[in-house]
């Protein structure tokens, strides 16, 4: 039975994206709660991976093979590590919020909406369950295109076509670049499966080539320093549901890329990068804390939050031990719950005066207190407090640093402050100070539907932070192996 | 004897084009006796010379499918050649030819270009190109070029009231002219350097020169001769495929010749000369393909550069398609120019599933037709909210311009793939490779603005017109086509697997 648990996972989406299809247009709340009750049944079937997940395994596990192309060695391969094992939870927990995330706020086009967000998560799970570069590949350019209708139909202003527009190219660019290369290892191990290219010996100078090719297309969708330019962009366009699935998952996958391919594929060159990447990632940290000080619009802040955290995620995973890297990727899991209900609770606001800029804002606790509850554990998570999950993230990923490079460490523990200033600047606007009348007339708390969308996250956030032992334990044998090459 | 069962045998492999003429000749006659009839009062023949036109063609698809599968059969004294290869062109451009048949009649009948001498010409066209796909002479070569070029010139010119039509088959004709003497000129070339018309006899002499350059002058300066020749037969074949820059005279053509004709345009003759030069590649100049890759790196990368930046100009439909052709095009020639097996395999699977994009485009541009006046599509602009007043097309638009970008899970990525993976394997290629990716990410940014015109555009007053209903034959052939973009890449592997026996079958 477990064996296709994978293929379930992977096809139940897309079967129910036809069910909803089916369904007439007019009726949206079967359309809803249809997706809804879906989604859902596809994170407990996840959550049995969880439980039939074996801890002591460093092999991949849940292999399912599914032969495509006769006679070209490329097949759906499918299975997951300890390090896929979480990426897939958390995709499968948020989508449902999602969902619940727009039961009121998206009211045209509910037929597509829904379709393209269980697409997505077809494609997105896709990638994280593969293991086969090929179809790697495509589930990571397939999942451009409902992304780019939920970014360019969805959005709230005339600007998000051009966010839309920007999302695409940016990452078509990169990941043709991803083409290449896979076409190079193609040719020269024959086949595409992931672990026969582990075991394949690759010249310095080609690793370096390829390296920089998928880096490119790993660093866009990131993104990292100069090739951000699309993720504020298209942060501030996408619907909030749009925002909490790109924050909360799509940027891990340019993470998830590198530490898979880049580093298990190319040790040398990872090694020879890394004090380029280390640069990279510090100015990343310093720039994107900075800019998000003097951002008005809260959608913006937190989108620069996100670059400056993936910043830290990036130079665990390049720190290129042990504890970089699990540090690295319980940061991202961190960031990945907390960076949604940030979004989530933009989206709140955002619902009920159908503005983001800070300056309308203010004193909000006075009216709305469950809210500001909220907002703070997550502001508090993001300024990665003792006690919350981006704390032990931040620290493991610190040693791993510090045993690498010490002026680094250095740089990015003294940006956390950083961080603390815009987290706490935007807390303070928002929601102390006196209260704004003057834009505002009617407040509302958090309705049910909302404080079960945000409640799961406040728990995670800090049961994260309480037991990380729990998270980390199956990773241990699958990062440990992955930091080996892979044998 | 022997000769008479040699004659007969060629009129057994040769069935589909005799039966193609006779049943055209039968159409002209009853047209020419039958629309001059005044007991009749003169009638308008062209809904019956059509149907039955699509019969005949069915048929000669069917007659095609029934043709010997086999290695190099050769008819009528080595002037042609039926072998799988052939085949399955023949298959690829008679499909071609019904489905733009079928998209146009509902055209034509609407239309004031009510005369069946135009459906004749079009099947005329039909049999030069299916000549052209099997003839293995030079001089069969240039006549079957010269019937399918002859019918076009007139077709482009068939809408005498439009001055964009007589422009169109003037240009077509003028320059359709030079590219023949260009033909005319390689193949005297050819037959003075090897003393034979025939393409094998060519390449044995090829070959023999190549051996024997070393130590002859004579064989040396012969050998300059074919390679000049070659090149002279090469840019005429270029000319017909309207690869950059020898095609820039290709976006006006197709603007101005009547929509239902450009689809044949688009399809058939970029079928069978790619056929063709397949063919000339392994069959006579395997040898000399060195002194070609030159000329077609140069023409596939100005095709893949122009096709990409050219479009972003564009307002019309017509002209955006033709500047996307060019750009398939130069991937179709980066697939040959690597001139190894693996290179004319992606290429040829380049060319049969840009037949299918073609059509399936060809057939939606003529499914928009508005209601008032029976105004088709012109300008992109026209295709805005497509979303709202046709939401079928406006999907299989949708998913037409992502396989045309080449993305994942639509058809259009296992052409690009296939192209690329071959490109890879010389390294020589890679600055090369590097630039055709970033003009596929160019031609992507304008295929998207397709997209949001066909979704995100808000109405207008000229747009808020209705669009008529999508007629029985378009409806059928978007179906079929549309299914192949959607499924294609799910198991791509019976096309692949056709494709390379085909194409293997030529080098052993």
């Amino acid at each position: 039975m477990i064996v296709y648990l994978l293929p379930f996972l992977l096809l139940f989406p897309v079967f129910s994206a036809m069910c909803v299809a089916l369904v007439p247009r007019h009726n949206t709340h079967t359309i809803r709660v249809l997706s809804f009750v879906s989604s859902l049944i596809v994170f407990i079937a996840s959550l049995t991976a969880l439980v039939a997940f074996d801890n002591k395994c460093e092999h991949f596990q849940f292999v399912t093979k599914i032969d495509w192309v006769y006679g070209s060695n490329v097949s759906f391969y499918l299975g997951i590590d300890g390090i896929s094992l979480f990426f897939i939870l958390l995709t499968t927990f948020l989508v449902p919020l999602c969902f619940l995330s727009g039961w009121k706020s998206v009211t045209k086009y509910v037929k597509e909406y829904c379709i393209s967000f269980l697409l997505l998560e077809t494609c997105v799970l896709g990638v994280f369950c593969t293991l086969d570069f090929l179809v790697f590949y495509f589930f990571f350019e397939a999942l451009l295109l409902p992304m780019f209708a939920l970014i360019g139909v969805f959005g709230a202003r005339s600007r998000k076509i051009k966010a839309a527009y920007q999302f695409f190219l940016y990452t078509l660019l990169g990941s043709l670049l991803m083409l290449l290369a896979l076409l190079v290892l193609y040719l020269q191990a024959g086949t595409s499966d992931y672990q026969v290219l582990l075991s394949l010996e690759i010249s310095n100078r080609k690793q370096l080539l390829l390296w920089l090719a998928l880096f490119v297309a790993f660093a866009v969708k990131v993104p990292l320093i100069p090739l951000h330019i699309w993720l504020p962009e298209a942060h501030v366009e996408a619907p909030t549901s749009g925002s909490v699935i790109l924050a909360g998952v799509l940027l891990k996958l340019g993470a998830y890329g590198f530490l898979r391919f880049s580093i298990a594929l190319f040790p040398f060159a990872s090694e020879y990068f890394g004090p380029f990447i280390y640069v990279l990632c510090a100015v990343n940290i310093v720039y994107a804390s900075l800019t998000a000080l003097r951002m008005v619009d809260l959608k913006k802040i937190i989108a620069y939050s996100s670059i400056a955290h993936i910043g830290f995620v990036i130079i665990g995973l390049f720190s290129l031990n042990v504890q970089g890297i699990e540090g690295a990727l319980l940061l991202m899991l961190s960031h990945g719950v907390v960076a949604s209900g940030l979004f989530l609770c933009v989206g709140v606001l955002y619902d009920r005066t159908h503005t983001r800029l800070i300056h309308y804002y203010g004193g909000l606790v006075l009216t709305i207190p469950l809210f500001a509850f909220s907002f703070l554990v997550l502001i508090i998570g993001n300024i990665s407090v003792p006690g919350t999950s981006s704390f032990v993230g931040e620290s493991i990923v610190l040693f791993g640093m510090l045993q690498t490079s010490t002026p680094i460490a250095v740089v990015s523990a003294g940006s956390i402050v950083l961080g603390t200033a815009y987290s706490l600047w935007l807390y303070n606007r928002v929601v102390l100070g006196s209260l704004k009348r003057k834009y505002t007339l009617f407040f509302a708390d958090l309705s049910r539907r909302e404080c079960s969308i945000l409640f799961p996250i406040l728990f995670l956030t800090l049961f994260m932070g309480l037991c990380p032992g729990l998270f980390l334990k199956p990773m241990h044998l699958s990062v440990a192996k992955a930091l080996r090459g892979g044998i | 004897m022997m000769f008479y069962a040699s004659f007969l045998e060629g009129f057994r492999l040769l069935n589909v084009e005799i039966f193609i003429a006779i049943s055209t000749l039968a159409l002209l006659l009853f047209g020419a006796c039958y629309s001059t009839s005044t007991l009749k009062k003169y009638p308008l023949l062209i809904e019956s010379v059509a149907s039955v036109s699509l019969l005949a063609l069915s048929c000669a698809f069917l007659l095609t499918g029934a043709l010997p599968w086999v290695k190099h059969e050769h008819a009528f004294s080595k002037a042609f050649t039926v072998d799988s290869f052939t085949v399955s062109f023949k298959i690829i451009v008679l499909l071609g030819t019904l489905s733009s048949l079928a998209i146009a009649t509902t055209y034509l009948k609407g239309k004031t270009l009510q005369a069946f001498e135009h459906v004749t010409l079009l099947l005329f066209a039909t049999l030069g190109t299916l000549l052209i796909i099997s003839s293995l002479d030079f001089i069969t070569l240039y006549l079957s070029v010269e019937i399918q070029s002859l019918c076009f010139y007139v077709l482009a010119a068939s809408k005498r009231r439009s001055e964009f039509s007589i422009e169109a088959g003037l240009k077509y004709f003028l320059l359709g002219a030079f590219s023949s003497t260009l033909l005319i000129i390689g193949i005297s070339l050819v037959y003075c350097a090897s003393g034979s018309f025939n393409f094998e006899i060519v390449s044995h002499a090829s070959h023999q020169l190549s051996i024997e350059s070393e130590g002859l002058l004579i064989a040396a300066l012969k050998l300059r001769l074919l390679q000049l020749g070659t090149f002279f037969i090469a840019i005429s074949i270029l000319f017909k495929l309207h690869a950059i820059p020898f095609g820039v005279w290709a976006p006006d053509v197709y603007e101005g010749t009547p929509s239902a004709f450009t689809a044949l345009f688009t399809i058939a003759p970029k079928v069978a000369f790619i056929g063709v030069f397949v063919k000339l590649l392994c069959l006579s100049f395997w040898d000399l393909f060195a002194s070609l890759k030159c000329l077609l790196l140069f023409c596939s990368l100005l095709s893949l550069l122009i096709g990409a930046l050219g479009s972003l100009a564009q307002r019309k439909v017509k002209r955006l398609l033709v500047y996307s052709s060019m750009s398939h095009v130069g991937f179709i020639l980066t697939g040959l120019l690597v001139g190894s097996q693996c290179g004319i395999v992606g290429a040829t699977l380049y060319v049969f599933i840009y037949a299918a994009i073609s059509t399936h485009a060809f057939a939606l541009l003529l499914s928009c037709t508005e209601n008032e006046g029976l105004h088709s599509i012109k300008y992109t602009k026209d295709l805005s909210f497509l979303s709202q007043r046709n939401k079928a097309l406006a999907l299989s638009s949708s998913v037409l311009f992502i396989s045309m970008i080449g993305l994942p899970p639509f058809i259009g990525f296992v052409g690009k793939f296939a192209v690329f993976q071959s490109a890879m394997l010389d390294t020589s290629l890679l600055p090369f490779v590097l630039l055709a990716l970033i003009s596929s990410v160019l031609t992507c940014f304008y295929y998207l603005r397709l997209i949001k015109i066909v979704h995100f555009s808000t109405l207008n007053a000229r747009t808020a017109l209705t669009l008529q209903a999508v007629g029985r034959e378009k409806a059928t052939l978007l179906g079929i086509t549309f299914c192949f973009l959607l499924f294609g890449f799910w198991s791509p592997e019976s096309l692949i697997s056709w494709v390379e026996t085909v194409v293997y079958l030529y080098f052993n």
